[in-house]
């Protein structure tokens, strides 16, 4: 075996090999078990002691040499074969994504959860109450007069004599002075129900937020604050409050609260949002009326003073996403959810 | 409420635009609703006041006059007309060419049967005043011609409408609203409208009428006056015009006096034909049970003891506060009228309207508690029109029945208690003024409240709420609460119930929300049998139908209701949830139990049984819950594929005979469960070592009877596997000719792991072999 043949011709083989599947061939032809150069180093042990010396030397550097070789040639031919799969692995990237199933929140409930999310954010407690609750919290304990309108079955659901489905989230208010004594600041969100021809605007079955605070020396300018920090939340960081006065039967004074329009240039041209008003009504508000602290232990109206909101859900979703009709979010259509959720 | 500018301009004056007004008042507490034109659309100077100067036949027209009219431009005009109740002398309404009637119609001079007409008399009709157009508008006779019209009639005007809270009866009226005008404009107000009339004659009230009330609580006063000679007929225009405008029909001039000194002063009042009060007696008192009346409406009326009447020597003459009946009407032929002005219990009143079924402009007046001391006010007003409209006379002497009226209460005022409350500071001065306008007056120990505010202002609170929405409110400025020590946070069942949504929206499950109200049918759409359990709902005692009387006890309904509309919209699959309360009855308690449910629900394709359960285990791994599931059959699931799922959850495919009854015939699947069964026990889970220490696996396939179930056999590798035994987990079953008929295979991952050191494969062959003994032993299992 001549070994500078063995290498000429190896490292021509190897620089011929067209892909790693022939080089691999090449590689067992010249360094194998049954290759002539394995073969012959093999054998450098039955030589004479004085001639293994550089007949070995001369072998291995053959063998270094193809080793380095096929090492060289098989990146180079890798290389080439990964090329080649990236080009043909080429898809089309702009066909659609293989499906994923996720829910989607409910637009009422998303944007109720934002709120809270806000009103956790500015100190309140977040707590929960029951739907159907008595007469008493709901009407008598927050100062209805025995005459007061929505007392009347036209207007209220009632289950028994004792016994409404809430007309408001308000008897929270209630339940949460019984079980703590002030400071409170408290924030719920529930379903309440009023005996309502269902419109565009209104639902027999509704979503209230509804926020209390008692502390002491609790103003009308600290609700204001408060409502103001809402509104810049959840309608935009230029917005302004505006107080109107009104009248709440636990609130005293009472106020509605309206928010600059966040639709148009409030300049008085027409706009679907506030009719061109600039304002839009957005909650009911007012200072605690000391009565309410009458019907709980341990609030001194003369030491507490507090303030108090409610806000329908529906609306303020309504308003922020141009929903026209609040009777839509109750159908669960998923074709409207999918475009909030 | 109504507010024609032009009246509510009698009592106070202001410049600026009557929008603007109204935007000033929805600022103090008197919200504006709309503001409406009336009258002619524009050009209202081309409408003057003429008289009449000649009227002659047409020369060519037996229908049609000649007419030269004065309208106050030197040269008297020649108009035809096809009217016939004037004579020359007359004093009318004229449009000139160029005006605008309110139709839309613009007047030109024209040619009628060949004579030129330079302008048009008008008739009430023409004006949009009232249905009138028998003939001319007669107007009073001492007005000047060439008078703008506009100036007698509202008939280039605009009206306010207001909406009034119902603490305000008071501004249900349009001198109330003028009294919130001025304290918003600080300027005057008008005294009292109404000027005291003449009475003549010898004769007195007394002789004309008895009268006693014998339901003080229910009628606190009770005052009238008599009039004789009376003429009824058809209001003035000027009379007609504003009752209209302020929303009422125009009916007779008496009908028209009690509704204009309503909508002017807030006191409703009625008229009944004397002559037709039997005994010529009048007693206020509570109807007996089952006595009748025909109201003005024509509507007999069955009434009970709780209804007040005003009552003649026989029979019900009215029903107190509520409506006058037929057998008192004032008609064409009454000559003497009775006037009554009284107060009656505002409870009472709202009760037996509320069982009556009968609301009026006067019964929401007076629901909402009005002032007694209106009552002369009221009177001095009706009595000055009586005798000016209708050419009556006033008997001398005022029937007025009261007892002990409540006096005006004297309240405190603190300044810093206002300052406190409003977050701003204040002059006295601007106190002063507030609750001067609004008729307050100062008093000893405070201020003295006016009668027609005692109703709803009475603590110094109700005070501060006055000045504050006439002066304050508006600058209130914004300040954070102080809260020192509130820590913003949700409640531990408010978390929760975030928790499972995160988890279920993130499990592909759609939030809804459905109503809470059902029916009596859905029990048995729902296949529970009679006395079941589940059919025990809250009933509610006035539903809006029939259709929604109860309260549901389940919240999967209202989900499968909601899907089907989804399929119905094209979808394949539907998979919705809802988190909310349902209620159930609790007797003895003082409330119905109403916990919190999620319920799940899958329709349409992939939405078996699997389906269903697997997004419940997403819920158990997510809140680090263990919920038992067990089968368990409920009547609306079926009967093979349902089960328990923890305490008092359900779980399953939906029975296909409910399927069809909700239209999800291809596929449901349920689940609900309360809330509180979700409560991991372990909010706040330690730390476990899950990477020094590996765990060995081993698999197992286990025969069975094909009736054992995969929590059984989970149940006895797990008592069988003791400490060693870190988890156990079915990954398959088979059924079929290997396994011989009535057994199966049931395939476990098994996966053993010592806390503290490496188990050896012997350790985990011998615990592995105590459970396979154990498979034996209790199930009859072999391993295969």
């Amino acid at each position: 075996m001549n070994p500078d043949s063995v290498q000429s011709e190896g490292l021509q083989a190897i620089a011929v090999a067209p892909d790693t599947a022939a080089l691999e061939q090449v590689r067992i032809a010249l360094l194998g078990r049954k290759a002539p150069l394995v073969l012959a180093l093999r054998e450098l042990g039955s030589l004479p002691p004085e001639d293994r010396g550089p007949r070995g030397k001369v072998l291995n550097q053959v063998r270094q040499s193809l080793e380095a070789a096929l090492d060289a040639r098989e990146s180079e031919l890798e290389a080439a074969e990964l090329d080649d799969r990236l080009r043909r692995d080429r898809i089309d990237v702009t066909l659609p994504g293989a499906r994923v199933e996720r829910g989607f929140a409910h637009l009422i409930e998303q944007t109720g959860r934002e709120i809270l999310e806000v009103l956790v954010g500015l100190g309140y407690r977040i707590s929960d109450g029951p739907e159907v609750d008595t007469v008493y919290r709901n009407f008598d304990a927050l100062n209805h007069a025995p005459t007061h309108p929505t007392r009347q079955a036209t207007d209220t659901y009632y289950i028994d004599e004792h016994t409404v489905l809430r007309t408001h989230t308000s008897p929270m208010q209630i339940r949460t002075m019984q079980s703590q004594p002030p400071p409170v600041y408290m924030a719920t969100m529930g379903r309440c129900y009023r005996r309502d021809t269902p419109d565009a605007t209104h639902t027999a079955m509704f979503t209230q937020i509804e926020g209390l605070a008692v502390d002491r020396g609790l103003s009308l300018a600290h609700l204001k604050g408060t409502l103001l920090a809402f509104a810049r939340e959840m309608f935009g960081a230029d917005r302004e409050v505006r107080l109107r006065p009104h009248f709440f039967p636990f609130t005293e004074p009472s106020v509605e609260v309206d928010v600059s329009c966040f639709n148009c240039a409030r300049d008085g041209s027409p706009c679907r949002v506030c009719k061109g008003e600039g304002w839009v009504e957005v909650l009911g508000a007012g200072m605690v009326d000391p009565a309410l602290f009458g019907y709980v232990e341990g609030y001194d109206p003369e030491l507490w003073t507090g303030y108090a909101w409610g806000m329908g859900v529906e609306r303020i979703a309504a308003l922020r996403h141009a929903v026209p009709d609040i009777r839509w979010l109750w159908e669960n259509d998923l074709r409207l959810m999918e475009q909030f959720g | 409420m109504r507010v024609p500018v032009s009246w509510l301009r009698e009592y106070v004056s202001f410049d600026m635009p009557p929008r603007e007004l109204g935007d000033l008042l929805s600022m103090t507490g008197t919200k504006l609703e709309a503001v409406h034109r009336i009258g002619v659309p524009a050009g209202a100077e081309l409408f003057r006041v003429g008289r009449v100067l000649s009227r002659e036949q047409h020369p060519d027209a037996d229908r049609l006059s000649l007419c030269t009219v004065d309208v106050g431009d030197g040269e008297p005009r020649q108009i035809v007309c096809g009217a016939t109740n004037f004579d020359a002398g007359a004093t009318v309404g004229v449009a000139l060419p160029g005006a605008t009637l309110p139709d839309g119609t613009v007047l030109r001079v024209a040619k009628l049967r060949g004579v030129e007409s330079h302008g048009m008399m008008l008739s009430e009709s023409e004006l949009e005043l009232s249905g009138d157009h028998a003939g001319l508008m007669l107007l009073e006779d001492g007005l000047e011609p060439g008078t703008p019209l506009s100036q007698v009639l509202p008939i280039d005007d605009q009206v306010l409408e207001f909406e009034i809270t119902s603490n305000r009866p008071d501004c249900l009226s349009v001198y109330g609203i003028a009294r919130e005008a001025s304290a918003s404009l600080d300027v005057d107000l008008a005294p009292w409208p109404g000027r005291e009339p003449d009475a003549s004659g010898d004769d007195s009230v007394d002789s004309w009428v008895t009268a006693r009330i014998d339901a003080p609580d229910l009628c606190p006063r009770w005052a009238a006056r008599v009039f004789t000679d009376v003429k009824v007929g058809p209001s003035p225009p000027w009379l007609k015009a504003r009752v209209a405008a302020a929303g009422m029909r125009p009916i007779s001039n008496v009908v028209d006096i009690t509704n204009y000194v309503m909508l002017c002063v807030g006191e409703p009042t009625h008229a009944f034909d004397l002559d037709k009060v039997a005994g010529r007696e009048i007693i206020v008192r509570r109807a007996g049970e089952g006595e009748g009346v025909i109201t003005l409406d024509g509507q007999g009326r069955t009434l009970d003891t709780d209804v007040l009447v005003i009552a003649d020597a026989e029979k019900p003459s009215a029903i107190g506060g509520l409506m006058g009946s037929q057998w008192s009407e004032v008609s064409d032929t009454t000559t003497t009228v009775l006037l009554e002005c009284a107060n009656f219990d505002g409870p009472n009143i709202q009760s037996s309207s509320t069982r009556l079924e009968l609301r009026t402009e006067g019964s929401t007046r007076w629901e909402k508690g009005l002032d007694p001391h209106l009552v002369p006010r009221a009177l001095v007003l009706a009595s000055q029109l009586m005798v000016e409209l209708t050419g009556a006379r006033l008997v001398p002497g005022t029937v007025d029945l009261h007892g002990q009226l409540p006096e005006p209460a004297v309240v405190p005022l603190r300044r810093e208690r206002l300052e406190l409350l409003i977050g701003v500071p204040y002059e006295q001065a601007q106190i002063d003024r507030a609750l001067t306008r609004l008729g307050y007056e100062s008093a000893d120990g405070g201020w003295r409240v006016p009668t027609w505010r005692a109703n709803d202002t009475f603590r110094e609170v109700d005070l501060i709420e006055e000045v504050s929405r006439i002066d304050g409110i508006w600058k209130v400025p914004t300040v954070m609460p102080p809260h020192a020590d509130a820590i913003g946070k949700r409640d531990p069942d408010v978390r929760l119930r975030n928790r499972v949504i995160e988890v279920l929206l993130g499990a592909g499950l759609s939030e809804a929300v459905t109503v809470a109200f059902t029916d009596e049918t859905l029990a048995d759409r729902l296949r529970l049998p009679p006395g079941h359990p589940r059919r025990d709902a809250v009933r509610v005692a006035n539903p809006m139908g029939a259709d929604q009387a109860l309260l549901r006890t389940l919240l999967f309904p209202g989900l499968l209701a909601s899907a089907r509309r989804n399929l119905d919209a094209g979808r394949e699959r539907v998979a919705l949830f809802e988190v909310a309360r349902v209620v159930l009855p609790a007797p003895g308690e003082e409330l119905p139990h109403q916990p919190v449910r999620v319920s799940g629900v899958i329709a349409g394709r992939d939405a078996g049984y699997h389906e269903i359960k697997g997004v419940a285990e997403t819920l158990e791994r997510a809140l680090r819950v263990q919920l038992e599931v067990a089968a368990s059959p409920e009547p609306f699931l079926h009967p093979g594929r349902s089960a328990r799922l923890g305490a008092g959850g359900t779980l399953g495919e939906l029975h296909p005979l409910v399927a069809r009854e909700f239209g999800v015939e291809e596929q449901a699947s349920l689940f609900e469960i309360d809330l509180a069964e979700l409560e991991t026990p372990d909010p706040t889970p330690l730390y476990r070592d899950v990477a020094t220490v590996p765990p060995v696996r081993q698999d197992i396939a286990v025969v069975v009877a094909s009736e054992v179930t995969a929590a059984e056999v989970l149940a006895v590798i797990r008592a069988a596997g003791g400490e060693l035994l870190a988890a156990a987990d079915v990954f398959d079953t088979y059924r079929g000719e290997q396994v011989g008929e009535g057994r199966q295979s049931v395939a476990v991952h098994l996966q053993f792991q010592a806390a503290d050191r490496t188990l050896t494969d012997a350790e985990a062959d011998a615990a592995r072999e105590t459970i396979v003994a154990a498979l034996r032993d209790r199930l009859g299992g072999e391993l295969r």
